[in-house]
């Protein structure tokens, strides 16, 4: 069922006035409880709304209204739902993925910016926005170090809590693709709101990454060990860090999260915190290799090697996954298994994809879990 | 001075503390007055618009201030205190990993179809595991507290005695003492640290006006809680002991904000696992006060009688050394084993605990589960 705003559009005159007070009128997508109508405005052979949204066909045929260089297509979206969209415009032999025009939403990604659509229900969570009135935390970049296991010389950034003191000492949080959490995830903004309201302590934040992540999170022991006897080693020298491990926390999403739960599995007793979002978790049943490719090989093998013999390799687990996403069977049924080797685990469904906002609106929840902050002690 | 409140507990201040100011006035009060806002930690001394609205005379005693530089000064004691902070966190960690589990078994009870009956008496077995939980808890908390004492001597240490002693100077030169809010646990910690609850119950004819956590820190058990989380939920759970100054009540600040007051059932329990203490909210512009009259709370709830009671548990003899003091002011007397909860029967607010007469406005929270405003006697 299309929106009644587009249908009032569809059914009355489609002079090019109608068209813009139609336009100038609502914001896009047009969102009427459930139903969600995505418009295009442009000259096409035709339009295909491209989402990434697992469950529903991946590429949709927006209908043209006659008369007009409007476009539209409806589906319905559960309450706070997130998808990330583009248009896929045929014109004149040509096929281009754009934005929407329409939509001033947008986020950013490795690999470029997608629209956004938010379903009834959905805000972007405020601790989320920069608030000019919360004190920030400092980071520095391009502290360097050299990898025996690699063979090369690495650089982390470092998170320091606006309360920074020398004289006392910090949990660790260690987050894999840490600079795309800066960047697409608003971790450092999260960071400073969290800390400021007690939700969590003042922590030290160690943001690492990898030039190639696809191999090195795929499970690699060379990257357990980089991060256990050459990263932490290093932050501990320059830092003071708490010692025991439920105060040490790995982070990760899709590889990233292979990458901090093989990371405490090589090296358990380490990190008593995990902090796993959208994990790609691929394993396989029965038979060889995985439908997700080559690349996941190393993944499936380790994932299937835990899977037979699962071990508490950290104390807490916060895992989250958007419905949306390929992985959530993947995730759905690794959680229990977790929670089967007496650790103490949350799994958390969101419904988003496989994106940095996704992991973004998770964050709240999960260091507070993780990293509990002096709310519960504070009473002004 | 008979007759006189020499304790009471107010909610959340965030309007300038006005209320504190009124109270003064209405003892009588003309200052000085000693100010403790260690709670606030780093921020202590930003306590100008207090200071300004208590209209008496005052000065800060900088308790958090003083930590700061005792520990600076003397980097073995600073090492011992982190260590057993460490220690504490672990405990309280695991102390809240059986409280969860135990949460999770009663809520499970309490949705099972069976015979009211029986129902009724598992239901009170859930509680039990509680309150054995929540003492065991506090009696591990103590133990920790006085091996540290027996080991480190902070009390002995030249830096922490120099600064006692202007804190005793400061404290006996008071008309009053005020304790703020704000990080409970740093708050007694520095409390203790400059031997604050052998000065109150020393100077006992001074009033104490307390607010939030300052108000927590006075009560036998400091219990923390809040049912509003941003990971969703939690189980209230005792930090450790109080000063036992505000004797028979577990104090809740700012209720309204922390509680699920709609909650009757989730009330109820946490009510009967608190029993005998009665559980008090404390909103913005609460009070209890305590009419007690002043020797009988020191001897009977205050450090010279805790620590006798102590004493004469451990076979010492009744004349007791600085350390066993100083260890009792954290230990307080060996804990009964408590009794079987009560049953959810009707509430009586009139009968008063048996240490203190109370009145005052406060939500207080029933057996019942029940939350009754304007509670007074």
């Amino acid at each position: 069922m299309t929106a009644r705003t587009v249908q009032a559009l569809i059914d009355g005159p489609h002079t090019p006035e109608a068209v813009q007070a139609f336009v100038a009128a609502n914001t896009f997508p047009v969102v009427d409880g459930p139903e969600m109508t995505f418009v295009y405005q442009g000259a096409a052979d035709s339009v295909h709304l491209r989402h990434w949204v697992y469950g529903l066909p991946s590429s949709q045929a927006l209908k043209r209204i006659k008369g007009t260089d409007l476009w539209h297509y409806s589906l319905k979206l559960p309450p706070k739902s997130r998808v990330e969209y583009k248009f896929e415009v045929h014109h004149h032999g040509r096929r281009d993925w754009v934005g929407d025009a329409l939509n001033p939403h947008r986020a950013t990604d490795p690999f470029g910016a997608n629209s956004v659509a938010h379903a009834e229900g959905y805000t972007v969570p405020d601790w989320t926005r920069p608030d000019p009135s919360v004190p920030k935390g400092t980071i520095e970049h391009g502290i360097s170090i050299d990898s025996a296991v690699f063979g090369d010389r690495r650089s982390y950034s470092v998170y320091l809590p606006t309360r920074y003191r020398a004289t006392r000492i910090y949990p660790l949080l260690v987050v894999h693709d840490g600079h795309d959490y800066l960047r697409f995830a608003a971790l450092g903004t999260v960071l400073d709101t969290l800390i400021a309201r007690s939700e969590i302590p003042n922590l030290i934040v160690v943001f690492t990454s990898s030039a190639n992540r696809i191999g090195e999170y795929a499970a690699d022991p060379r990257h357990a060990a980089f991060i256990v006897d050459e990263l932490l080693p290093d932050v501990e020298r320059r830092y003071p860090i708490r010692a025991e491990p439920q105060a040490r926390c790995l982070m990760g999403a899709s590889f990233g999260a292979v990458a901090a739960l093989s990371t405490a599995w090589h090296r358990p007793g380490v990190f008593g915190r995990l902090l796993l979002q959208s994990g790609s978790f691929a394993f396989t049943d029965i038979g060889d290799g995985s439908p997700r490719g080559p690349a996941f090989e190393p993944v499936v093998n380790f994932m299937n090697q835990f899977r037979a013999q699962p071990t508490p390799v950290s104390d807490r687990v916060f895992m989250s996954c958007g419905i949306y996403e390929s992985l959530i069977y993947e995730n759905r049924s690794f959680a229990p298994l977790l929670q089967s080797t007496g650790m103490d685990v949350r799994f958390v469904e969101a419904r988003d994809g496989h994106n940095w906002e996704n992991w973004r609106d998770r964050l709240r929840e999960g260091l507070s879990w993780l990293f509990p902050g002096p709310l519960l002690m504070i009473y002004q | 001075m008979a007759g006189r409140p020499l304790v009471a507990l107010l909610g959340p201040q965030p309007h300038g503390e006005r209320q504190v100011g009124a109270l003064l006035a209405e003892l009588g009060i003309r200052g000085p007055v000693a100010l403790i806002t260690a709670g606030w930690q780093e921020y202590e001394l930003e306590d100008r618009a207090l200071r300004r609205h208590l209209r008496v005379p005052s000065y800060n005693l900088e308790l958090h201030a003083r930590s700061e530089a005792v520990f600076a000064a003397d980097p073995e004691l600073s090492e011992a205190h982190k260590a057993r902070q460490t220690l504490l966190r672990q405990i309280q960690n695991f102390y809240r990993v059986r409280l969860e589990a135990a949460d999770d078994a009663a809520k499970a009870i309490a949705v099972r179809h069976v015979d009211p009956a029986l129902l009724r008496a598992e239901l009170a077995v859930s509680i039990d595991v509680f309150r054995h939980l929540d003492r065991d808890h506090v009696e591990r908390c103590s133990q920790v507290h006085a091996e540290y004492v027996a080991r480190v001597r902070p009390h002995a240490r030249p830096e922490v005695a120099r600064h006692r002693a202007e804190v005793a100077r400061l404290i006996g030169e008071s008309e009053a003492i005020v304790i703020g809010g704000g990080h409970v646990a740093s708050l007694l910690s520095r409390l203790h640290l400059f031997g604050v609850p052998a000065l109150l119950t020393q100077n006992v004819d001074r009033p104490i006006v307390a607010w939030s956590a300052g108000a927590m820190a006075l009560t036998d058990r400091v219990v923390c809680f809040h049912d509003f989380p941003p990971y969703g939920k939690d189980v209230a759970q005792v930090l450790e002991r109080g000063l036992g100054l505000a004797p028979g009540v577990v104090a809740m600040p700012d209720p309204r904000n922390r509680v699920r007051l709609d909650d009757a059932e989730g009330i109820a329990r946490f009510a009967r696992r608190m029993a005998p203490d009665r559980c008090f909210g404390l909103d913005e512009g609460s009070i209890l006060r305590f009419a007690k009259v002043p020797a009988e709370i020191a001897a009977e709830t205050g450090t010279d009688g805790w620590a006798k009671r102590r004493a004469q548990s451990m076979g010492s003899p009744v004349a007791i050394t600085e350390t066993q003091q100083e260890m009792a002011a954290y230990t307080g007397p060996a804990l009964p084993e408590p009794p079987a909860s009560p049953e959810p029967a009707a509430d009586d607010p009139g009968s008063p605990p048996e240490m203190a007469r109370i009145s005052g406005q406060a939500l207080h929270l029933g057996l019942d589960g029940t939350v009754n405003e304007g509670w007074s006697r």
